[in-house]
C-alpha cells in the first residue's frame, strides 16, 4: 500500500460518508446548515487537492492538474452556496415551488459525494484503464442499490403502518360505517372469486394459443398477425381493458349490470398474453427429439402433444398462469367499471352479481381519508393486498423451482 | 368413425381457432372503443384536440391530458433509464451468479406490487414529502407522478435490457477481451452497442407502461385539466389520459362518456404503435445474432 493508494482510499471514504449523510438528510428532510455543507465539501475538496499535489510531484502527466481542477470546482460550489437564499422562491418565475436551501445542500452532498467517490478510483489505479473499469463498476453498484431502495421503502412502510390493522375482525367482517369499522371479508372472497373465474377462462385460451404457436404454426402471415396481436394486448393499458369491458361485456352482454363474470372476462383478456408467453416458452423448452421419437412410434401429432409435450411443460404453464393471476388480483382499473362496488355487494354468490374486491376497496378508502377515520384500515388493506399478490407470485416461483425439468 | 388424419386436421384447426382469439380481441377492442367514441368525434371533431376543458360549457379539449401523459412518461424515463440500465448491466455482466439469483426476485417483486398500492403510498408519503419540502400549493404534482412512474417502469426496463444484454453471443465479448480490452471497455464498446436495439425496445416498453399506468397516476398527480405555465413546471398538478378516464367515468353520463372513449382510443393507439416498434426492434436483435450461430 503506497501513499497514492492511501490518499485515494481516504478520498473514497470521505466522499462516501458525505454521500450517505446527504442521502440521510434528504430522506429525513433534515435542516442541513450551511457550515455542515461547507465542511463536508471542503473536506472532499482538500482531499482532492492533496491527491492532485502528490500526483503532480511524483508523475509528469497532466492528471494531477485535472484533480486540482476538480477540487477547485467543489470548493467553488461550497463557497458560492453561501449566497443561496434561505428559501429560493421559484414563484418569481411562475414555478409553483419554494425550494429551501437545505434541500439544495443535501442533494449536492449526495451527488457530489457519489461523483467524488467515483472519481477516486482513477488515482487509486494511477489513471490506468483498471481505474476507469472499477469506477464504472462502482457506479453500477450504486444504480443497483438505488433501484432496490424504493422496494424496501414501500415494503417497510406498508408492513410498519398496516400490520396493526390486521385483526380477526378485519379479516372476517363486512365493512361497517364506510370502512371505519368492520373488515374486508367480502372483498377478500371477491378478489379470490375473481381470479378463480379468470383462471378458468384464460387457461384454455392461453394454452391453446400457445400450443398452436409452438407446435403447429409455420412461419407466415397468420402467425405474424397473431404474435403482433399478443404483443399489442400485452402493452394495452389496463384502463383501456376496463373501457372495453364496460362497452362490450357490461353494456352489451349483461345489460348494463356490473358483475363478477364481466370483471373476470376483462381480467382474462389482461392476463391472456402473459399466459400465452409463458406457456409457449414452456412448450418450446421440450426438446424436438422427444416429439420425433413419439411420431416415429406411430403416434399422431395430437397424441404426441397430449402425451409427450404437455406433461413436462405443465409446471411452466402453471407458473406463468399463476403469475398472470397475481397481476390480475392487484388490478383496479379493469374491474372498477365492470365488476365492483365499494360496499353492499356482499360475498360473491353468483357469476352475474357484482362483488367487492380488495384493490377497489383500497381506492375507496383512500378517497375517504380526511373525511373519515379510515387510515389504519387503508394501510391494512394495502398490506393484505400485497400479501395476497406477493403470495401468489412466490407460490409461482416455488412451483417453477420445484417441478422444473431439465432436458 | 373418423380417420386419424381427419381428426388431426380437426385438432389443428381448433387450435388455430383458439389462437385467432387474440386477434379478434384486438379487433373488438378497437371497434367497441370506436363505436362508443363516435358520437363525440362526430360532434366535436378537432375541438377534442384543443386545450380547453370545461364540462359546464361543453368544451372537451383533451390536449392537457395528452400533454400530461407525455410529460409524465418522458419524466419517468429520465428517472428510470439511467438506473434501470445500470442495474441491468450490473446484473447481466458483473454480478456473480449467486448475487444475480438473489437480486432477480427483488426486481420481480418490484414489478409485482399492484399499481393501486404504488398510488396509495405515493400519494400519502411521497406527495406529503414533496409538499413539505417544496411548499407547493397542494400535495398533487407531476413531480411525484414522475418519481413513482419512474420506479414502476424500472423492473420492465431492467428485465428486458438484462435479457437483450445476455443475448449478445459470448464470441463477440471474447474477441474483444482477447484483443486486450478490459471488461468494462468490452461492455461499453461491444456488448451495449450489440444489444442496443433490445435496450431501446426495453425503453419503449417502459415508456408504454408509464403512459398506460392508471391508478398510481390518478391518485398522485391530481385531476386538473390544465397545461402548466410554463409547461415544464412539474410542481403543478395536472392530468393524464388514463387518470382522466378513471376519474370521470365514475360519475359521467351523456356525451362525456363518448369523449372519454375517444381518450381511450388515443391511449390504445399510442401504446399499440409503441409495442409494434418495440417488437420490431427486438426482432432485429434476435435476427442479428441468430444468423451468427
Amino acid at each position: 500500500m503506497n501513499i497514492r493508494k492511501l490518499i485515494s482510499l481516504w478520498i473514497f471514504t470521505v466522499s462516501t460518508v458525505v454521500a450517505i449523510l446527504g442521502f440521510w438528510a434528504l430522506a429525513t428532510r433534515m435542516d442541513v446548515e450551511y457550515w455542515m455543507f461547507f465542511v463536508a465539501l471542503t473536506l472532499i475538496s482538500a482531499s482532492y487537492y492533496l491527491s492532485g499535489i502528490y500526483h503532480h510531484m511524483t508523475e509528469k502527466d497532466m492528471n494531477g492538474v485535472f484533480m486540482l481542477f476538480y477540487a477547485s470546482i467543489v470548493l467553488m460550489v461550497a463557497a458560492f452556496s453561501f449566497y443561496l437564499p434561505e428559501i429560493l422562491d421559484m414563484r418569481q418565475w411562475e414555478i409553483n415551488a419554494r425550494i429551501p436551501n437545505f434541500f439544495f445542500y443535501s442533494l449536492s452532498m449526495l451527488f457530489l459525494g457519489i461523483f467524488s467517490s467515483y472519481l477516486s478510483f482513477r488515482p487509486f489505479y494511477n489513471f490506468k484503464k483498471e481505474g476507469a473499469q472499477m469506477g464504472a463498476y462502482y457506479m453500477l453498484y450504486i444504480t443497483m442499490i438505488f433501484t432496490l431502495i424504493p422496494l424496501f421503502v414501500i415494503l417497510f412502510n406498508i408492513v410498519y403502518r398496516g400490520a396493526g390493522g390486521i385483526t380477526w375482525e378485519f379479516l372476517t367482517e363486512d365493512i361497517i360505517s364506510m370502512g371505519e369499522r368492520g373488515g374486508v371479508y367480502p372483498a377478500i372472497l371477491g378478489t379470490l372469486a375473481l381470479i378463480l373465474v379468470t383462471a378458468v377462462i384464460v387457461l384454455p385460451l392461453g394454452v391453446g394459443t400457445a400450443i398452436y404457436l409452438a407446435e403447429y404454426a409455420r412461419k407466415g402471415l397468420a402467425v405474424r398477425v397473431i404474435r403482433t396481436a399478443v404483443n399489442i394486448l400485452q402493452g394495452t393499458p389496463s384502463i383501456v381493458h376496463g373501457l372495453f369491458g364496460y362497452a362490450f361485456f357490461v353494456l352489451i352482454l349483461f345489460d348494463g349490470q356490473k358483475c363478477l363474470l364481466a370483471g373476470a372476462l376483462t381480467l382474462a383478456i389482461l392476463t391472456l398474453p402473459i399466459v400465452i408467453r409463458s406457456a409457449e416458452e414452456a412448450l418450446n423448452a421440450v426438446p424436438g427429439d422427444l416429439r420425433d421419437a413419439s411420431l416415429a412410434l406411430g403416434a399422431s401429432k395430437w397424441q404426441t402433444i397430449k402425451k409427450v409435450v404437455l406433461p413436462p411443460s405443465l409446471p411452466g404453464i402453471l407458473t406463468g398462469t399463476v403469475l398472470g393471476l397475481g397481476r390480475a388480483a392487484g388490478e383496479t382499473a379493469p374491474i372498477m367499471f365492470t365488476a365492483v362496488y365499494f360496499s353492499g355487494a356482499g360475498t360473491p354468490s353468483s357469476l352475474l352479481r357484482p362483488i367487492q374486491a380488495l384493490p377497489y376497496h383500497l381506492l375507496s378508502l383512500y378517497r375517504l381519508i380526511g373525511y373519515r377515520d379510515v387510515d389504519l384500515q387503508a394501510w391494512a388493506t394495502a398490506l393484505l393486498l400485497l400479501i395476497i399478490v406477493l403470495g401468489v407470485n412466490v407460490s409461482a416461483i416455488i412451483i417453477r423451482e420445484k417441478y422444473r425439468q431439465r432436458f | 368413425m373418423i380417420s386419424r388424419r381427419a381428426k388431426d386436421k380437426m385438432v389443428h384447426y381448433t387450435f388455430f381457432g383458439i389462437a385467432t382469439v387474440s386477434v379478434l380481441i384486438i379487433f373488438f377492442i378497437f371497434i367497441f372503443l370506436f363505436v362508443e367514441a363516435y358520437p363525440a368525434i362526430q360532434r366535436f371533431g378537432s375541438e377534442l384536440l384543443s386545450r380547453d376543458w370545461n364540462v359546464a360549457r361543453n368544451q372537451f379539449g383533451l390536449l392537457p391530458a395528452i400533454f400530461g401523459s407525455v410529460l409524465v412518461a418522458v419524466g419517468a424515463l429520465v428517472v428510470a433509464v439511467p438506473l434501470g440500465l445500470g442495474a441491468a448491466i450490473y446484473l447481466s455482466e458483473i454480478a456473480p451468479n449467486r448475487i444475480r439469483v438473489l437480486l432477480k426476485p427483488f426486481i420481480e417483486l418490484l414489478a409485482g406490487i399492484p399499481s393501486i398500492v404504488y398510488g396509495f403510498i405515493g400519494a400519502i408519503l411521497l406527495g406529503r414529502f414533496l409538499y413539505d419540502t417544496f411548499g407547493m400549493r397542494g400535495t398533487n404534482s407531476f413531480l411525484a407522478g414522475i418519481l413513482v412512474l419512474g420506479v414502476m417502469a424500472l423492473p420492465i426496463i431492467v428485465s428486458m435490457s438484462d435479457d437483450s444484454l445476455k443475448a449478445v453471443p459470448k464470441d463477440l465479448k471474447d474477441a474483444s477481451l482477447a484483443l486486450g480490452a478490459t471488461k468494462w471497455q468490452t461492455i461499453r464498446k461491444v456488448t451495449i452497442p450489440a444489444a442496443i436495439s433490445g435496450i431501446s425496445s426495453a425503453v419503449i416498453m417502459g415508456m408504454g407502461r408509464a403512459i398506460g399506468e392508471t391508478m398510481a397516476v390518478m391518485l398522485i398527480i391530481g385531476s386538473v385539466m390544465r397545461i402548466p405555465v410554463p409547461f415544464f413546471d412539474i410542481f403543478e398538478s395536472g392530468n393524464t389520459l388514463t387518470a382522466l378516464i378513471a376519474v370521470q367515468m365514475g360519475e359521467a353520463h351523456g356525451i362525456i362518456i363518448n369523449v372519454l372513449f375517444t381518450a381511450g382510443i388515443m391511449l390504445f393507439t399510442i401504446v399499440a404503435v409503441m409495442s409494434i416498434i418495440s417488437d420490431i426492434l427486438q426482432k432485429r436483435t434476435t435476427d442479428k445474432f441468430e444468423g451468427k450461430r
